[in-house]
């Protein structure tokens, strides 16, 4: 089955080009198979391909995704990090190692889930889609040739999307999306992820198949954190296909965003305590201030170690004068 | 005496965080959690091996405890040398908690490379040849 995303099919906005001229979104044309199931592989920095340290086998759709993540352990197999799951109902998160299961509404407030647009630009579809009255084009430069729509696209996004909020750019090379840039701060974009070695499935649309997603620390002006994504068994999905959900054992202890409950073997325990809505800015303003004491905390390492060295020598001297 | 109580306080300190580290992760499963739980770097391995790495990094504590001098030293740079190991083929997720102390939050904004190189060099200082004998 073949899918091709008009760009909003729906939308009346206009904007405008380096030309001045005034065109409607529609223009553009992006187009990716609607659903399909794969293995990735992450790989950091440019280490060897057999170095990749997760594995997620996922399912990506437009309207649900699902991910079983794995830490590989060379020696020791495979073990289970988490399953996420989730579509316009509800969301699933399971940490089989915590015996904890988390539903929420995540999927359907954000569209997407952590991780998937390192695995797939089918995100910035749905926000596309779905969310064009919290984006604002900013400028659009394209043009169409016979292969498809290229150019960019710049998109001020609000945080209401669940994409990173901001300015952002889409880079679109024959109707694809080969480049996402996202959420700018001081003339740097903090997540940069770039698609790549597009094949083409059975039904005559593409995927890519080797991800580059780069990261920057939110305090630090240094260098990103460069992640390989190598996809693999790629195989697209019939229409009426949907992923199951995960299982939910009776071992795991369910906190329900939905209902606000607390759930053990389907037993209610108790209303869900939220902490501190102020925790995460805490987070980010205690960043600064953990990378100082990082430092401070490998000096003071390396002077124990000195004053081991200094200490031994003067003995040593002492043992023999 | 001075030199004495200082190096009987280092080991002390050192035994502690040993026995903190060991016992946090095996009382992990039974402290109450949040309704957010962010996973953490050590919760990703397998049950068996946290479990494991809990009971030596105890056993460490009382031997330290229990006076013994080498054998924890050696016992307490392998296991960091292995942490320091994991942390570089298995990197941590940005801003990831460690877990290294289960779900206690100490030092949680350090990063855990730094922690491991301040305590394998306390733990260096304290080596027979070095800080123990010379304080006695």
């Amino acid at each position: 089955m073949r899918w091709t995303w008009s760009i909003l099919a729906a939308c009346v906005f206009s904007i405008t080009l380096h030309a001045s001229d005034v065109v409607v979104l529609e223009d553009i044309q992006i187009s990716i198979a609607d659903s399909y199931t794969g293995t990735a592989f992450f790989v950091v920095d440019s280490r060897e391909e057999s170095s990749a340290w997760k594995k997620v086998d996922f399912s990506i759709g437009m309207d649900y995704l699902s991910m079983n993540v794995y830490q590989i352990l060379p020696g020791l197999g495979e073990s289970v990090m988490e399953a996420r799951y989730g579509d316009f109902r509800e969301s699933w998160l399971i940490h089989p190692s915590r015996f904890q299961a988390t539903r929420s509404k995540r999927f359907a407030n954000t569209l997407t889930d952590a991780g998937e647009v390192d695995l797939s630009p089918m995100p910035i579809l749905r926000m596309l889609l779905n969310r064009m009255d919290q984006l604002e084009i900013k400028e659009m430069d394209i043009e169409k040739t016979s292969e498809g729509t290229n150019g960019l696209v710049t998109l001020q996004i609000s945080d209401a999307t669940g994409m990173s909020p901001g300015y952002s750019e889409i880079d679109v090379v024959d109707g694809r999306i080969v480049e996402y840039r996202a959420n700018k701060i001081k003339d740097k974009f903090m997540v940069i992820v770039e698609y790549g070695e597009w094949v083409q499935l059975p039904c005559g649309e593409h995927v890519p198949t080797l991800n580059v997603s780069k990261v920057r620390p939110t305090d630090s002006d240094g260098n990103m954190i460069i992640q390989t994504v190598q996809i693999k068994d790629i195989a697209e999905n019939e229409a009426s296909y949907r992923p199951e959900k995960p299982q939910i054992t009776p071992d795991l202890t369910i906190i329900d965003h939905i209902d606000g409950v607390t759930k053990i073997d389907g037993e209610v325990i108790a209303p869900i305590q939220y902490g501190d809505q102020s925790a995460s800015s805490q987070a980010t303003s205690s960043a600064d201030s953990g990378r100082k004491a990082s430092e401070l905390f490998v000096w003071l390492g390396v002077g124990f170690v000195v004053l081991a060295g200094i200490i031994l020598g003067i003995r040593t001297k002492a043992a023999r004068g | 005496m001075i030199g004495r109580v200082f190096r009987n306080l280092l080991l002390w300190g050192i035994g502690m965080i040993w026995a903190l580290a060991g016992v946090s992760k095996l009382l992990g499963p039974f402290l109450s959690s949040d309704a957010n739980p962010q996973p953490t770097w050590a919760s990703s391995f397998p049950n068996g091996l946290t479990v494991s790495i809990a009971i030596l990094e105890c056993v460490i504590a009382l031997l330290i405890f229990a006076r013994f001098r080498w054998t924890p030293l050696i016992a307490g740079s392998v296991l960091l040398s292995a942490f320091l190991v994991a942390l570089w083929i298995w990197p941590m997720d940005y801003q990831q908690p460690c877990g290294c102390f289960g779900k206690i939050e100490i030092f949680h904004t350090i990063d855990p490379v730094s922690k491991i190189i301040v305590f394998g060099g306390l733990n260096t200082l304290t080596c027979p040849h070095i800080l123990y004998h010379s304080l006695c």
